[in-house]
This record gives structure tokens, C-alpha cells and sequence, in this order.
């Protein structure tokens, strides 16, 4: 059970604590990202309600609903497969099947895009769009802006996960001596999921 | 140690050495190929490579400031177009602010001397501090590649609608490349939190850390808080330019006002980056100077933490006269005043060390004290302009400008000089002469003041800033101010001959040369790869020095 | 909540989800976003409770994780009251 420290480290817990606080470090860059987007957001409720409401309406709630459940299940398999690492148990295929949950979330978003891509309501470059009204324009501006962020912290977060699976699976992650990389894989997973449960009420339920 | 009692530092017989017996063993040596260079993880070799790095972009940022004051010398835009004129501006704010102030002391001094100072081997992460740097130089590239292709126009603070509608130029890589350059920020400031709490030695408790670490740690704090949610903006900049999604247009509902509220949360917190450094060195300084423990210790660490926290409160002064609502307004205008305390607590606590201290004048005190000096001026201008009624009147002229140069110029720049001055023998083993050492200081001094002080002048009777077209009345002071800026570059090239002279032919340092206390000055200089042969204890304060405060000294 | 087992807090967000989409077609205006932004910080207070260890790791990291939260208050505070007060001067 003797975990490897590496310089600069004199002592394994003091290494754990290290590799964790600096994750949660991170983490609160990422909150302090996402918040300015949820200035915008907070700025066009209070600036512009009716547009905000109107706009909120037209959102597929169940499809967004959908996909938080899909990350909140995602979640619990990842956090399950980290316990299990901290025991000494790797659990590859739990971890792929919350893997592959994610990729739901994408596959899910995509079709979503493509239906709201269709109502005329996705601002794409070059698509054809009708908005009642301007401040409703921005909204939708908003949602592809904050979505699509989203997506891209939550395919870093598919490599990271996919890149512990194969590591679970060719047995090249001492567990649990660096059950570490698992839970600090399993926190950035769960900040994803996090910034979704905020992102889900501010565009989707808005109503 | 008095200065009479420290090590003979002129051993002339020992001039010429091509290596010293200290660098045979030391990080300079461990390792001689350049690859050995490009992927070290010693926190050591990464802060020479900054220094390296940052030294390149003072000089472009240097150029661009002096086709400005050039251009400046006639009353007419005789030099540039007026669009040249908006992109040597701007190349001029966005190199100094993003790749020279905000790396300077903190990657270079930060990444030095940080893990001495607590009695460390390295940094938390040795490798995510080899990214960061890698991080920078991508960046760096990107600011290159904007150079190249025609430059960028909006000035450093990318305000819109001009920024996301309206400019030529190319806006979208100048803000990725400060976007980029943004991660090297935060992987930095990560690094230092987790190191400063995790890896102090025993008995480094944090009443013990050196002001300089405290200093760096509360920089480090902005670092990692502020600087994401420049990168977000940038971003709602770009995608505005690239797809058209924009948030911050009036005619989608949007206000460019909140862009403004989006960029001054990181940017007032960015120029706290760029001097709490510089406070931290200056107490380095001056108690090294002294020989006596800086007075009132925990307050001038507490000052650096409230500064920090402060600087997050305040950035509504940039806005005053920009539609923001009046009581916003004053409340950021009460904030302003309140955020200067901590700064005068530092600047009384260090007046107060250097009472009855046994000063020597080399040049890292006489940085220290041009640093005071100017500091206090650009603090006071401050406060000036953080009075409301004030503003309104100097707002977007060159008082203004005058302010800002005189804390970052005359403040963070004096005391990056001054910490060079003062670690380089720890970083290199060998001694300058401190005969050009103060000449320098001296020249960069004088030649500053003869910039930026006709800048105040001009600022009040009405001269804008980031126009190169103005009345001719106005002409005597920018030439005065053209005049100095060019001593001024001259001074700043001075110290490049002898430093780097000395590096070949200076007398070789030993541990300790100007006998003060620190745990960097109980190893080798230059250090050894792993900084300590044993771990250190820490049984006592920091700035030991037997000195009056026991009533018995020799007065 | 002492041993409430991962899926056991997996069942209580769906529930939070659940209840998060039925109230915002009875709740609306501010009422509503308050509600909405309730439930989901309840089911992010989970998350980082349960799933992200908080329940065992020492203070300062507690500090480390939520910390930024107090500063993603200060922007939105100081910004809203900006907007709220421009009609008043």
C-alpha cells in the first residue's frame, strides 16, 4: 500500500491534499468563468423579463430535462466507480457506461440544436431566424454561447474519464495508492454537472 | 550582520572565473542541453525563462511606447495614421499589461524564490509550472502573429461596440491571444496557493513566511479568482466577431456597459497582480536595507491580503463617467478610498523600519526608495481620481495616465529592477558593480520623472488621452515628456551591460553577500538543483536581525 | 445524511429535478427564479456534499471549493445594483 511521493512531496498525504486542493483551485477558476455568463443571463432578466419569459418558453424543457438526468445519472456512476477506486476496485465499466452517458447528453443537444435550428430560433451564422423581438435574439445568443461552452468542459471531462477507462483496464493505475486521479477526474465530472444544474433553471424554466 | 561586518565582496583575484565552485553543483549546471533547458521542471530554470521571455516583450512593448512619444513630439499626427497611432497604443498596453507586468515579478522572483523562502525543494506542481510557461509563449506567439498582420486598434481594454462591431484590425486574435495567455495566469496562481499551504518546512508557520511569499500568495489568490472571467468576456467578444452572437449589442437589447462591468472585475483586480508583487519585494528591500525586522509585521501581511480583497470591490471607478447609475458610483467611489488604506499602512511600516536602521545605500535599497517615492505620488493621484467629482474632469485624459504609469512605471517596474539587483548573486553567484548599480537606478529615477510628471500636468489642463492630434500649447510638456522617455530607455538598457558582465567576470557572491536573513540565503548561490541539502527547521521570526529591539544595542 | 449511499442522493436530485420543472409553471417572475435557483443550489449543495467529498475533506478545502462562490456574488450584486439604480438618479 505504499504510495509513491514524488519531489516535491515528503509524505503521500500531504501529495493527496496537494493534487486535491489544486483541482478544487481549478474548479473555482472554472465557477468564476461561468459567472460572467451568468451576469449576462441575470442582466437580460432584469433588463429585459417579458423577452426572457417569452423566449424561455419556447425551449424544450423536457429535452433539457432530459439531459440533466442524464448527467445527474452520470454523476452517480462516476462517483460510485471513484468509491470503488478508493477501495482498491476498478470498475472500468462503470465509468464507460457514465462515459457514455455523457455522449448521450451531446447526441441529445444535437438533436435539440437541429430542432431549434429548424423553428428558426438557433442564432447559427447564416441561419434563417425570426425573433419577435431583439432582446429575445440576445437570449437565444446567449444559450448557443453558454451551451456550447458547456459541451466543450463536458467533452474535456469524456477524455479525462475515457483516458482513466483504459488505464482501469490495462491495470496501469495503482489502486488505490492513486485513487487521487480518480477522485480529481470524478470532481471535474461533477463541476460540469454543477454549472448544468445552474444552466438548466436559468434558460429552460425561465417561464 | 552591519555593513561593516559583511563579507568582503570585491575579491579581485577572483574576477574572470569561468565558473565558480558554488555553479559547478549548482541548477545552472545541472544539465547542459537545451533540451534540458526546454523541459525542466525546476522551478529555478523556469523562472529564468520567463525572465527571459518577459525581458523580449518589455522591449517590443518598449518600441511601440516609443513610436507613441515620438509621434507625440508635433502637435500634428505627423508620425502615424491616426488608426497607426490607436494600434501603437494599444500594442504598447496590451504587451506591458498581459506579458510583462502580470508574469514580471511573480514568474520570474514568484517562481525563484517562492519555494526557498518556505524551505521547499520546487513548487506544488513542478510540471503545470513548465506549462504555464509554455502557455505564455503560445500566447506571446499569437501577440506576434497580431503584430504582424497589422496590429489592433480598440486600446487595451477592448471596449464595445468597437471591439465586437466596428474595428479593422485583428481583435479576435489579440484577444486569444490574451485568452491564452490568461490560463499561464491561473495555472500560476493555483501553483503558488497549493505550495504556500502544503509545503512550508517545519516551523514555517504562515506569522514566519517572509512579507514577499505573503505578497505573492495574496497575487496569487486575484490570479486564480479574476482572470477566468476575462477569459469568458474575450470570449463573448469573440463570438460576437466570428458568428455574430452578440450580448453586448444595444440593438439586440444588449448594453455596452456590461461589458465594462465584465472587464474592469478582472481588470482593477489585474493591476493589484501587477504591484502587490512590488510590495512585497520593497519590503523585502527595505528590511534587507535596514537590518532590522520590518515594523508591524502582521499588519503589513494583513495589508496585502485586505488589498487583494479589496481590489475586487472597486472596479466601478473606471466607469464613473460612463452611464453607470450615480449611488453605483459612489459606493465604488467610498470602496476607491478605503482600498488605498492597506497601501499607506505598508508605506508608514516601512518609513518606520528604516528609523534607527542601519541603511546601506546599494541598488536595491535605492530602488526601494524610488519606488516609495513614486508609489506614494501614483497612490495619492489615485485617490484623486477615485472622488467622483473629481473624475468627471480628468477622466480619459492624461492625469490618468500619469497615475497608472507612476504605480506601474515608477512602482512595479522600480521594484523589478530592485528585486534584480538584489537576488541576482543568489540567482547566478556572482556580484555586480554597485557603482553602475545606483548610476542606474539613478538615471531611471530622473529620466522617469521627466516623462510622467508633465503628464499630470497636461492630464489637468485638458489633454486626452489616446490622442496623438493636440493643441499646440500643450507642446513644450510632451516634449519634456517625449525627452525623458528616452533617458529613460536608455537607463533601462544599462543594467543589461553590467548584470549580464558580471554573470562571465563578476566576483563570485558566496551564500550571503549582503548578509541578511532569508532561508534563500542559507544555501548556495546559485542554489543547488534541489534548493537545500537538508530540509530546513524553522525555529524563529523572519527578519532576525539582532538589532535594537531588545534595548540593548549600540544605538 | 450520514450514509446516504450515492444512489440514494442520485434519487433526491431527480426528485429536485422533478419538483424544479413543475414549480416554474406555478411559480413566475422573481418568485419563480428564486425558486428555480433554490432547488438548484440544494441539488448542487448535494453534489459537492456527497459526490465531491466535502463531507470528509479538512476546512481549508471546503474553502478551496465553495470559496469563489462569495465572489460570483459580489459581480452579480454590485452589477445589479447598478441597474436597479440608473432610473433613480
Amino acid at each position: 500500500m505504499a504510495e509513491r511521493v514524488h519531489e516535491p512531496y515528503s509524505a503521500p498525504d500531504q501529495q493527496r491534499e496537494a493534487e486535491m486542493m489544486g483541482m478544487y483551485i481549478f474548479l473555482a477558476s472554472e465557477t468564476m468563468l461561468f459567472s460572467g455568463l451568468f451576469l449576462v443571463a441575470l442582466y437580460l432578466r432584469l433588463e429585459h423579463a417579458p423577452d426572457v419569459v417569452a423566449a424561455s418558453r419556447q425551449m424544450h424543457y423536457v429535452i433539457g430535462a432530459a439531459n440533466t438526468a442524464l448527467l445527474l445519472t452520470s454523476s452517480l456512476l462516476v462517483a460510485l466507480s471513484v468509491e470503488a477506486a478508493r477501495q482498491g476496485r476498478a470498475r472500468p465499466a462503470v465509468l464507460a457506461t457514465a462515459i457514455l452517458l455523457g455522449l448521450g447528453f451531446l447526441a441529445l443537444k444535437a438533436v435539440e440544436y437541429r430542432m431549434e435550428y429548424a423553428e428558426g430560433i438557433l442564432p447559427l451564422p447564416g441561419a434563417a431566424r425570426e425573433f419577435p423581438s431583439p432582446a429575445r435574439h440576445a437570449f437565444m445568443n446567449l444559450y448557443l454561447i453558454a451551451t456550447t461552452l458547456h459541451a466543450v468542459h463536458l467533452s474535456i471531462g469524456i477524455g479525462l474519464l475515457a483516458t482513466l477507462a483504459v488505464r482501469l483496464l490495462r491495470g496501469t493505475l495503482p489502486l488505490p495508492e492513486r485513487s487521487i486521479v480518480m477522485m480529481n477526474a470524478g470532481l471535474y465530472w461533477h463541476l460540469v454537472d454543477v454549472i448544468w444544474i445552474f444552466l438548466y433553471p436559468v434558460f429552460y424554466l425561465a417561464r | 550582520m552591519t555593513p561593516e561586518e559583511r563579507p568582503e565582496r570585491e575579491n579581485l583575484a577572483d574576477t574572470g572565473l569561468s565558473e565558480t565552485p558554488a555553479e559547478r553543483v549548482s541548477y545552472l549546471r545541472a544539465g547542459h542541453t537545451l533540451k534540458s533547458w526546454l523541459l525542466t521542471t525546476d522551478h529555478k530554470r523556469i523562472a529564468i525563462l520567463y525572465l527571459i521571455s518577459i525581458t523580449f516583450f518589455f522591449f517590443v512593448g518598449g518600441v511601440a511606447a516609443g513610436l507613441v512619444r515620438l509621434d507625440l513630439l508635433t502637435p500634428a499626427g505627423d508620425l502615424l495614421s491616426n488608426e497607426g497611432y490607436n494600434r501603437a497604443f494599444t500594442l504598447h498596453g496590451v504587451i506591458m499589461v498581459w506579458f510583462f507586468l502580470i508574469p514580471s515579478i511573480p514568474n520570474t522572483f514568484g517562481n525563484f524564490l517562492v519555494p526557498l523562502m518556505i524551505g521547499a525543494r520546487d513548487l506544488a506542481f513542478p510540471r503545470l509550472n513548465l506549462l504555464s510557461w509554455y502557455i505564455f509563449m503560445l500566447a506571446g506567439l499569437f501577440t506576434l502573429a497580431v503584430l504582424i498582420l497589422g496590429g489592433v486598434d480598440t486600446g487595451w481594454t477592448f471596449y464595445t461596440p468597437l471591439s465586437s462591431m466596428f474595428a479593422h484590425g485583428q481583435v479576435v486574435l489579440a484577444a486569444t491571444a490574451v485568452f491564452i495567455a490568461g490560463f499561464s495566469s491561473i495555472l500560476t496562481g493555483l501553483n503558488v496557493i497549493v505550495t504556500v499551504h502544503k509545503l512550508r518546512c517545519p516551523g514555517m508557520t504562515w506569522g514566519r513566511l517572509p512579507l514577499f511569499v505573503w505578497s505573492i500568495y495574496a497575487t496569487s489568490l486575484i490570479l486564480v479568482l479574476a482572470t477566468p472571467v476575462l477569459s469568458i468576456t474575450l470570449a463573448l467578444i469573440a463570438a460576437e466577431r466570428l458568428f455574430g452572437l452578440g450580448v453586448f449589442d444595444p440593438a439586440l437589447g444588449g448594453d455596452p456597459l456590461l461589458y465594462q462591468h465584465l472587464f474592469w472585475f478582472y481588470s482593477h483586480p489585474a493591476v493589484y497582480i501587477m504591484v502587490l508583487p512590488a510590495l512585497g519585494v520593497v519590503s523585502e528591500l527595505v528590511a534587507a536595507a535596514a537590518r532590522k525586522p520590518i515594523f508591524g509585521y502582521a499588519f503589513v501581511a494583513g495589508s496585502s491580503m485586505a488589498i487583494a480583497i479589496l481590489g475586487f470591490f472597486v472596479w466601478g471607478h473606471h466607469m464613473f463617467v460612463s452611464g453607470q447609475s450615480m449611488y453605483a458610483s459612489a459606493v465604488f467611489s467610498f470602496l476607491s478610498i478605503a482600498v488605498a488604506i492597506p497601501s499607506g499602512i505598508k508605506v508608514y511600516n516601512w518609513t518606520a523600519t528604516l528609523y534607527k536602521g542601519h541603511i546601506s545605500l546599494d541598488p536595491p535599497f535605492l530602488f526601494a526608495m524610488a519606488f516609495i517615492g513614486l508609489f506614494v505620488v501614483g497612490g495619492l493621484t489615485g485617490l484623486i481620481l477615485a472622488m467622483l467629482a473629481v473624475d468627471v474632469h480628468v477622466h480619459d485624459t492624461y492625469f490618468v495616465v500619469a497615475h497608472f504609469h507612476y504605480i506601474m512605471v515608477g512602482g512595479a517596474v522600480s521594484a523589478f529592477f530592485g528585486a534584480l539587483h538584489f537576488w541576482w548573486p543568489k540567482m547566478f553567484g556572482r556580484n555586480y558593480s554597485l557603482v553602475w548599480g545606483r548610476l542606474s537606478a539613478l538615471l531611471i529615477f530622473l529620466g522617469f520623472n521627466l516623462t510622467f510628471f508633465p503628464q499630470f500636468l497636461l492630464g489637468y489642463l485638458g489633454m486626452p488621452r489616446r490622442y496623438h492630434v493636440y493643441p499646440p500649447e500643450f507642446q513644450v510638456l510632451h516634449v519634456l515628456s517625449s525627452a525623458g522617455a528616452g533617458i529613460l530607455g536608455l537607463a533601462y538598457l544599462m543594467p543589461f551591460a553590467y548584470l549580464l558582465y558580471a554573470l562571465r567576470y563578476g566576483p563570485p557572491a558566496g551564500d550571503n553577500p549582503w548578509g541578511v536573513t532569508g532561508l534563500e540565503w542559507q544555501t548556495r548561490s546559485p542554489p543547488p538543483k534541489h534548493n537545500f541539502e537538508t530540509v530546513p527547521v524553522v525555529d524563529g521570526p523572519p527578519y532576525d536581525y539582532h538589532v535594537e529591539m531588545e534595548g540593548h544595542g549600540d544605538g | 445524511m450520514r450514509t446516504a449511499s450515492p444512489v440514494v442522493v442520485w434519487i433526491m436530485l431527480l426528485i429536485l429535478l422533478a419538483l424544479s420543472v413543475a414549480a416554474s409553471f406555478v411559480f413566475s417572475g422573481m418568485i419563480g427564479l428564486t425558486v428555480a435557483l433554490t432547488v438548484a443550489s440544494v441539488k448542487s449543495a448535494l453534489v459537492f456534499w456527497r459526490y465531491m467529498h466535502l463531507r470528509e475533506v479538512s476546512g481549508l478545502l471546503r474553502i478551496a471549493a465553495l470559496g469563489a462562490l462569495f465572489w460570483v456574488f459580489v459581480l452579480l450584486a454590485f452589477v445589479t445594483a447598478d441597474y436597479l439604480t440608473r432610473g433613480l438618479a
